[in-house]
């Protein structure tokens, strides 16, 4: 009866505890600062990869951290951009912010449920999100779920598919889905390229390329599909230029190093290594190189194009502890790509690397031009 | 009148379901829990000495002429490898941390992720993108004397685990039709020759710091 008595006196005092901590909680969020306007050049968002716990920065392009914010999300590992919008996205949680160019940002949850896990591909088009959300394995092929919702939350379409996709492209009405494709008894994973109409929401056309491990990236240049592949040893080395009609592979280039990803712009095609980006023609004759990263230790985790503009976020191997205690994280580069020798660094340097583990980031430029033309 | 006496009952009601719900639950996990704690005061008072020894064993193994992280990327591991975090929450009560197996891959992981609801309907063991050179005390964990054939019978066990639920009663840990993350790596490594379990404390559940303390297994790295 004691016994009974004293476990009942400690979940009292537990639950308690538990609704001081949720009200002194409510008046912390509420208290948090939050960053109105963006002032200086970078928005910055960072998460730690198993707890919903990040945060927003804004830096200049000294990389003075000119504001702030608490951000409760977990796990925020790519990002995709439209004229409009800009949104980041949860691997492992189902968790996505959304900017929109006249400054506003929302929080997205796909099929409205943010307990269910993160995606694996995302990608923006008119007032719409595509995003394939991360599935398991039934009836022996891991599948996904690809899922379109507008940026007021309303679910417009969902269909489950057989692939692991990696990457999505839109194209006058048509989305391209790259990835590969697993049957638990093969044993092995092959790569898969799947095409569907958005108008009337049906698959047009699928191909397998079991001759590759998976389509990474894929771009749009001259009427051509290009798809970063992974050849079987799992070496994202391989550019194949896939019809867009047929999805069959044309042509494909080997190249000696691992590729980090693979732009189109301005009829060119744009090769970021990590050390080094190139711009080629249609058919890979480089045109011009860039050297970039020349620091050892460091590697690109992080690119976006926007405009005419690439990018990157160059990314310590190892946090660096300088002077004053400052945490050197790494660094953002800004590159022309109109001009490849106009290039701007930006050094990431923070007091607290507390959940800075994935970063993305955008160019507060993307809000600036918008309004501009407003 | 009526509306106080509706709010206080309801509020009773709520106490009385916690009490019932949490008293067996608690007695259940709570030594488990200090058990693991004190695990895990334990790795963290003698890291670098860990580490030292780690680095050591890392220089014979089958995987010393392999690169620990697939070079510039965020992965961290090779195939096989195991990949443990002990300062987070895998949304268990039996224990802290998570624990996942490198994939064939190892651009991804195997990982049994206690909050993700898969919106097939299916949760439990599931791809991810090998991330984990992000996560800060992260640590990679390998079996002493491991071959290459056991590495990738490890990743094969694993790989064919993939689509089975969460399994929530972490007592069962020798259970094959669901799995918690550490669970999974046990009994990949179990099958492939090794019990990365061995030599820490015997509590009945396999918690991601008893991978770490296993007499079985050395830590290769630590994210820093």
């Amino acid at each position: 009866m004691k016994s009974v008595n004293n476990k009942y006196k400690s979940n009292i005092s537990l639950l308690a505890i538990c609704i001081f901590l949720i009200l002194i909680s409510f008046f912390s969020v509420s208290c948090t600062k939050q960053i109105k306007k963006f002032k200086g050049d970078y928005a910055i968002i960072y998460t730690n990869i198993f707890k919903p716990e990040g945060g927003i920065m804004d830096i200049d392009t000294n990389g003075r951290i000119l504001g702030k914010e608490a951000l409760e999300m977990q796990d925020i590992l790519f990002a995709a951009n439209s004229d409009d919008y800009i949104i980041m996205s949860g691997h492992r949680k189902n968790n996505n912010i959304l900017y929109q160019s006249n400054g506003t940002k929302k929080e997205v949850h796909f099929l409205n449920n943010p307990k269910y896990t993160g995606v694996t591909a995302v990608e923006l088009y008119n007032e719409k999100i595509v995003a394939i959300m991360n599935g398991n394995v039934s009836e022996g092929i891991y599948k996904t779920l690809l899922v379109i919702q507008d940026v007021n939350d309303k679910v417009l379409y969902e269909e489950i598919i057989k692939m692991y996709p990696h990457d999505l492209i839109i194209e006058n009405q048509t989305l391209y889905i790259s990835g590969n494709s697993k049957r638990i008894d093969a044993g092995d994973w092959d790569s898969k390229i799947m095409k569907f109409d958005l108008v009337k929401n049906e698959f047009i056309e699928e191909q397998t390329h079991d001759s590759l491990y998976n389509f990474k990236k894929l771009q749009l240049l001259n009427n051509d599909l290009y798809a970063l592949a992974e050849d079987k040893n799992y070496n994202p080395r391989i550019i194949s230029i896939i019809d867009k009609d047929t999805l069959d592979i044309k042509a494909q280039k080997t190249f000696e190093e691992n590729i980090v990803d693979i732009l189109s712009y301005d009829g060119y095609m744009f090769i970021l290594f990590n050390d080094k980006l190139l711009k080629c023609d249609k058919d890979f004759n480089i045109i011009e190189t860039k050297s970039i990263n020349s620091d050892t230790g460091h590697y690109i985790s992080y690119s976006l194009l926007v405009d005419k503009e690439l990018y990157l976020f160059i990314r310590a191997e190892k946090k660096e502890v300088l002077a004053k205690g400052k945490i050197m994280i790494g660094k953002i580069a800004r590159i022309s790509l109109d001009n490849l020798s106009d290039v701007k660094y930006t050094d990431f340097k923070v007091d607290n690397s507390d959940n800075i583990e994935n970063i993305v980031f955008f160019p507060t430029s993307f809000f600036i031009e918008k309004q501009r033309q407003n | 009148m009526k509306k106080v006496l509706c709010i206080i009952l309801t509020v009773a009601m709520l106490i009385s379901m916690s009490i019932i719900a949490t008293a067996g639950e608690n007695d259940d996990y709570t030594e488990v829990k200090k058990q693991d704690a004190k695990a895990i005061e334990f790795i963290n008072k003698n890291i670098d000495k860990l580490l030292e020894q780690g680095r050591k064993a890392a220089e014979k193994d089958a995987k010393s002429n392999m690169v620990a992280t697939l070079a510039g990327s965020s992965a961290l591991g090779t195939y096989g490898d195991i990949l443990v975090s002990l300062i987070i929450s895998s949304g268990s009560v039996g224990f802290a941390g998570h624990a996942a197996i490198v994939d064939t891959n190892s651009a991804m992981t195997i990982e049994s992720y206690a909050k993700s609801f898969s919106p097939i309907d299916k949760d439990g063991v599931q791809y991810y993108t090998n991330n984990w050179n992000n996560s800060s005390g992260a640590l990679l964990v390998r079996p002493y004397g491991a071959s290459l054939s056991q590495y990738n019978k490890a990743v094969a066990y694993s790989q064919k685990q993939v689509g089975k639920p969460y399994n929530w009663n972490f007592f069962n840990k020798t259970t094959t039709s669901s799995f918690y993350c550490s669970q999974l790596v046990w009994l990949a490594w179990l099958d492939a020759g090794i019990d990365v379990e061995k030599g820490s404390f015997p509590n009945g559940v396999i918690a991601p710091a008893d991978i770490v303390n296993s007499s079985n297994t050395y830590i290769v790295t630590q994210v820093k």
